[in-house]
């Protein structure tokens, strides 16, 4: 095992762990925005080592050829946060409504749970203790 | 003809090479005057003003903001696989200093993309951006961590000062 394929397989470990972590994200969070967050992010990052670790087992490290798909790296890099963007925006603007505990919410001049609501310490424990025996 | 607009065409005939996976002269004449070709006619179609930027602070920014986010993203990682998922979510409205357009899109795209904060909208006399967090402290804290990391920073490329603004 030389330092290239090392390399390789810690891009590809990396890129993987953000893939499945995004994923996990998108089934586990509460709402709407909460979901939006997961896959863009860990995709980015993933996607973009995954590439990496594919342009350095194909091309050798440093990389001598390949330079179209470090473009692709490029791309996403700009599209996945309008993409993201786009769909919030949608969302919102068709009065999808934020979570229950969401704790403020700025827009439209009105605060939803105002500061005074805000979960105290006891209240967080407590929600602990509750999860907890699950 | 600026010095800024030839680095920029520059930049973009490189982009054209890496796509033709070739850096032959030939290529990238030809990258070279398409470059120059679509920025006139984009400048001569489009109301968009450029902005100047230092090109120093630029990288800097880059390297701050590679940094940001895999920090960022190792965090949410976290959260996500912990059993118990101590979130904390909310819109905030978030108070913009930036007057360019081009500088605001950049912004919002750097919100976006830093895991655990997305830009929701932009207000329409380009004075706010709403950000919904997903984790956060108060409110407060987080307008003054995005000010801290990026906004000030793109200002200073942009060679402006940031003026003081509260919220």
């Amino acid at each position: 095992m030389n330092l290239q394929e090392i390399i390789v397989a810690f891009f590809l470990l990396v890129g993987i762990f953000f893939i499945i972590t995004g994923t996990v994200g998108l089934l586990r969070l509460p709402d709407f925005y909460n979901r939006i967050h997961a896959p863009t992010k860990a995709t980015t990052l993933g996607v973009s080592s995954t590439i990496l670790g594919a342009v350095i087992h194909f091309y050798g490290f440093p990389p001598a050829d390949g330079f179209k798909e470090l473009l692709a790296i490029l791309f996403i890099f700009l599209t996945a946060p309008v993409g993201a963007h786009m769909l919030a925006k949608a969302a919102y603007h068709s009065k999808i409504d934020l979570w229950k505990d969401t704790i403020v919410d700025e827009r439209a001049g009105k605060r939803v749970i105002g500061e005074e609501k805000m979960p105290s310490e006891e209240k967080l424990e407590k929600e602990e203790e509750e999860r907890t025996p699950e | 003809m600026k010095i800024s607009r030839i680095i920029f065409h520059i930049v973009l005939a490189l982009l054209w090479c890496m796509m033709h996976n070739s850096f032959h002269p030939a290529t990238f004449i030809i990258g070279y005057l398409l470059a120059w070709a679509s920025t006139s006619m984009f400048m001569i179609l489009s109301k968009y003003k450029p902005f100047r930027m230092n090109i120093w602070e630029a990288i800097k920014l880059f390297f701050v903001f590679l940094k940001e986010m895999i920090v960022a993203n190792i965090q949410i990682a976290y959260i996500i696989i912990s059993p118990p998922m101590n979130i904390r979510p909310g819109l905030v409205e978030y108070p913009l200093d930036i007057k360019n357009e081009g500088a605001i899109v950049l912004l919002a795209n750097m919100i976006s993309l830093t895991p655990g904060t997305l830009s929701v909208d932009i207000a329409e006399d380009r004075k706010y951006i709403y950000v919904h967090a997903m984790v956060m402290e108060t409110p407060d804290q987080l307008k003054q961590k995005i000010k801290d990391t990026f906004e000030r920073r793109i200002l200073k490329m942009l060679g402006e000062e940031a003026e003081e603004r509260r919220p």
